[in-house]
């Protein structure tokens, strides 16, 4: 029994410690958690907070650093957490209360949770989350727009009677996007406006969609039943400021600008689910989802041009609206004649019809007027069929076949002063058909090993880039033996889409190996990988490179190989003193270039495509980058209840083609962490 | 419960703390703890055995490993069978059966730790991105580009996007393999959830948003693109649909090309397609997106 007990904790402290170790991207808050319980009257209770100094300096491109980091300097609320838990599971005025906050004051990535319950009576679940984002960047992105925005999230959920026959939930979500942008839109096709111009915008964001929820879950014998009623309201009134002239027109500010374009609309929703949930040999699901919305929209644009647009004033006018209803259907069979066998069915019916209506008034140096009806409509019938098959605690073999019938129509009606003109009905009608097996092994105790392929067929893909034949293949292994756990991984996709001058071919493989090992005691644990990924496309297209002779067909490759390493280390120096240091790697090396058809010597420094004169117009794409993170971060115990903590991180980002791009920043914090227990 | 003898085979769990404390102490603090013991299903029951089975054999043998249900020891099924006699009830797990975790024979006791579990709530192994990057090593690497959301920042998890459980049988996208992906609001793309703005419905669609789903332009868990695109550049990823050759797009007419007397793609501005076509996923004032 001592043993068992020791095996058990050996086991948790290895848990916990990998838990702190894997996957450490960001130097705060610090992943260690002090334990202990604080006993209070009928409740027991965990407290702790992390506040502390973040402080940041950053060196080459900024923007860049504020659009992939975006840390920045003072005080935090690093991470807290609140627990209150009844002794004996009965409170008197909850039975349970979580509370976790994170990234509160300042932090561009912010949350907090909240999770109070009393059993069989009510549970209150919130969740808040915030971020900022930021991205800004240069033109060798192409993005002639920018964004400094906030997005805020809101959910809270109110389940009342959890746990009994009858379950009511009522919910509500916000979600809210705003903040300063810089937007770009075409200029208009009106002859008053050379076509090739665009618009450039300052534009300030607002979007806010709030959603509404009620159900019940109700437990009829054997059969549970969840019925939703939902309704989502999303308002989009941007304000757009001032308005210059993108390429073409030598930036010049236009003389006055006008845009509005609010964007509202509903969506109720409802839904059924049913499933069984006395679990025999037979199971089965069955779900209905009804979805009926409609957004409106109004653009009001009024333009008071500079004479290069020869016209003084452009007013563009449109109004317009859709709607989309949307029925989706599934129902599911489970068959276990035997605790070895399994066999499923699933299948599932969508169908989709979106219909818009707007009317277009342009006035210019002309007067354009059109009136447009749109219709499209996408129906989806899926079937799965599977079988599991266990013969023994050794062995497993998995088979499924897959069947997706998709039919697409589109309508598309123009009416106009004197005439009208139309696309009539049409319709694309495409299959997707796949097969896949697999087979799971435990040779050893701690020894798992797994075999998986795919192969499918789809006739009449909608796009050039759609899968048409593919095959996909992974293996994966994995040895446990007490704290040491070795992995490895290899996966494979291929999809060939052949047509005539656009033949397209996509080639993705990975391989990957990790270790992670800790000592009984957990004073020491270790964790490193090693990760490969390479893609490889070959698309045709046609481009356009002079006016004379037209489109030209060529050929768009695109060759990433991405490579990512990590180590870390956790060492307890002392039972007060804890020790994490951290190093990642990712590199996107772009080479391996032959495969991909890139022509001998390829230099993949050169960024993004690269034009071959003299042969058939060929793009090569790709996008060679490095980034460095190491870490390190310290925890010292002062006394019960109170852990100094202090950490940096390192961020280097190298593009190979630019150094205009790069940057590299020093983030680190220092922070008390305070616990009552 | 209270007062109730255990039923053959049983033995209540104050026996079960005696020799087990480390599991016992704190486990007030487990949801598992305040459920009433499954006296329905299991005459006697009670919450170490409602899990483990019944312990006397286990006890008479002194700790016999061999004669109590151990979830690390059990196979997946198993330990799932035992699991979803309670949760097979939850609207998000009922598909467990049938997902791809279960199909590989990832059973609960892979990502979740019932006893003393790091990660309060679900009681996962660990934090949540890194239980799913355990295994999921290609995903990690994405995430470690320089455009991604905000995972590793802690703002977003794994379960935003996907329900490790299973999603309802494939209904939209063009594939049939929908990785585990969640639906939104109504049936909706998991992106719709935050991203309510490309949700539409809008008069003039983008055919390939609807039908094929927002990966067909871009990689939710990573890129080098700056707004997550497949390509690194935007107009040669617009170009490998945009062709016009007969046989693709909704009506098989072709996906219609830039007009060449245009888009002349030694200059930069045209090498940015949605600078002009601003409205790429869909819009209200023009079938060819530019506002």
């Amino acid at each position: 029994m001592r043993a068992a007990v020791t095996t058990l904790r050996r086991s948790a402290a290895f848990l916990a410690a990998a838990g702190a170790l894997a996957a450490q991207p960001v130097v705060a808050p610090t992943p260690d958690k002090p334990g202990g319980l604080l006993e209070g009257g009928n409740y027991t209770v965990s407290n702790s907070f992390e506040v502390g100094y973040r402080f940041h300096g950053v060196g080459g491109n900024r923007d860049v650093y504020r659009s992939v980091v975006n840390y920045g300097n003072g005080v935090r609320l690093l991470e807290g957490e609140l627990r209150i838990d009844s002794k004996e599971g009965r409170g008197a005025l909850f039975d349970a209360l979580t509370l976790r906050v994170a990234g509160t004051g300042g932090d561009p990535y912010r949350s907090s949770v909240l999770r109070v319950e009393k059993d069989g009576l009510w549970r209150y679940d919130m969740q808040l989350r915030a971020v900022n984002y930021f991205n800004r960047l240069p033109s060798l992105w192409n993005g002639e727009r920018a964004r400094n925005t906030q997005r805020a999230l809101q959910d809270h959920d109110l389940t009342l009677l959890p746990g009994r026959q009858v379950e009511i939930f009522l919910g509500y979500s916000r979600n809210n996007r705003s903040g300063p942008a810089f937007a770009s839109a075409a200029a208009g096709a009106s002859p008053g406006l050379p076509r090739e111009l665009f618009l450039r915008y300052e534009a300030n964001l607002r979007q806010v969609n709030n959603r509404y929820r009620a159900g019940a879950n109700v437990r009829l014998g054997g059969l549970a039943v969840t019925l939703t009623q939902a309704f989502d309201n999303y308002k989009e009134d941007t304000e757009y400021g001032a308005v210059s002239l993108g390429p073409g027109a030598e930036n010049r500010l236009l003389d006055g600008i006008a845009r509005h374009e609010p964007f509202h609309g509903n969506t109720p929703v409802t839904a059924v689910h049913a499933r069984n949930v006395k679990e025999g040999k037979l199971g089965f699901q069955g779900r209905w989802v009804y979805a009926s919305g409609e957004r409106n929209a109004a653009l009001s644009r009024t333009l008071a041009a500079s004479p290069a647009l020869q016209s003084n004033l452009l007013q563009t006018f449109v109004l317009g609206g859709a709607s989309r209803k949307q029925g989706t259907g599934g129902f599911t069979v489970l068959w276990m004649p035997s605790p070895k066998l399994t066999v499923s069915n699933a299948s599932a019916v969508d169908n989709t019809r979106i219909d818009g209506r707007s009317s277009f008034l342009e006035v210019g140096l002309f007067r354009n007027e059109l009136a447009t009806f749109e219709h499209l409509g996408i129906r989806r019938v899926s079937n799965e069929s599977e079988v599991n098959y266990r013969p023994g605690r050794r062995i497993g073999f998995h088979g499924a076949y897959r069947l997706m019938r998709r039919r697409i129509r589109s309508e598309r009606a123009f009416e106009f002063p004197g005439g009208s003109f139309g696309v009539p009905l049409r319709g694309q009608n495409n299959a997707v058909v796949s097969a896949a097996g697999g087979v799971r092994l435990t040779p050893l105790a701690g020894l798992r090993l797994s075999f998986d392929a795919e192969a499918g067929r789809a006739d009449r893909p909608l796009t050039p880039i759609s899968e048409r034949k593919f095959h996909n293949q992974s293996a994966r292994a994995q040895w446990r033996r007490k704290s040491l756990l070795l992995s490895g991984h290899f996966k494979s996709r291929v999809n060939a889409n052949p047509a005539t001058l656009i033949d397209y071919s996509s080639t993705s493989r990975s391989w990957g190996l990790a270790v992670s090992w800790s000592d009984a005691e957990a004073r020491l644990t270790l964790d490193a990988g090693y990760l490969e990924t390479a893609l490889r496309t070959a698309a045709g297209i046609f481009n356009f490179f002079d006016f004379e002779s037209g489109a030209a067909p060529g050929r768009s490759l695109y060759a990433s190989n991405l490579r990512t390493a990590h180590a870390a280390a956790r060492l307890a120096l002392h039972e007060r003193l804890t020790l994490y240091l951290g190093w990642s790697l990712t590199a996107d090396t772009a080479d391996g270039g032959a495969a991909a058809g890139f022509p001998a010597g390829f230099d993949p420094a050169y960024a993004n495509f690269r034009f071959e004169p003299g042969a058939a117009p060929t793009f090569y794409n790709a996008f060679p980058l490095t980034w460095r993170s190491p870490l390190a971060r310290v925890s010292l115990k002062v006394r019960n209840g109170l852990e100094w903590n202090a950490g940096w991180q390192y961020y280097s980002y190298a593009e190979r083609f630019s150094v205009l791009q790069n940057y590299r920043a020093h983030v680190g914090y220092a922070s008390l962490r305070l616990s009552f227990r | 419960m209270p007062g109730q003898q255990p039923a053959a085979g049983y033995i209540g769990s104050a026996a079960c703390r005696l020799c087990h404390p480390d599991v016992a102490q704190g486990f007030n603090r487990n949801p598992h703890f305040r459920l009433p013991p499954l006296t329905a299903e299991v005459a006697g029951g009670t919450a170490c055995e409602d899990c483990h089975g019944p312990g006397r054999a286990h006890l008479e043998g002194q700790g016999d490993k061999t004669q109590i249900v151990r979830f690390p020891a059990a196979a997946a099924a198993e330990a799932m069978d035992r699991c979803l006699r309670c949760h097979a009830k939850d609207l998000g797990k009922s598909a467990f059966r049938r997902s791809s975790h279960a199909t590989a024979e990832i059973g609960c006791a892979s990502c979740h730790k019932i006893h003393q579990a790091p990660e309060i709530g679900p009681l996962l192994r660990a934090a949540e991105r890194d239980t799913c990057y355990a295994c999921h090593a290609e995903v990690r690497a994405r995430f470690e580009l320089p455009f991604k959301h905000r995972v590793n920042e802690g703002a977003m998890r794994c379960s935003d996007c996907h329900n490790p459980h299973g999603a309802p049988p494939p209904a939209w996208g063009g594939a049939p393999s929908t990785a585990m992906v969640r639906r939104a609001f109504g049936n909706d793309a998991a992106c719709a959830g935050c991203h309510a703005d490309k949700r539409g419905p809008f008069v003039f669609e983008h055919e390939p948003v609807r039908a094929e789903g927002c990966a067909s332009c871009h990689n939710p868990h990573g890129s080098t693109n700056a707004r997550l695109l497949n390509r690194p550049a935007v107009f040669t990823m617009c170009l490998e649909c945009h062709s016009d050759v007969i046989g693709f797009g909704p009506r098989e007419a072709g996906i219609p090309a830039p007009g060449a007397d245009l888009h002349n793609l030694r200059e930069p501005r045209f090498q940015n397609c949605v600078t002009c076509h601003a409205r790429i996923h869909g819009s209200n004032a023009d079938a060819l997106f530019r506002r």
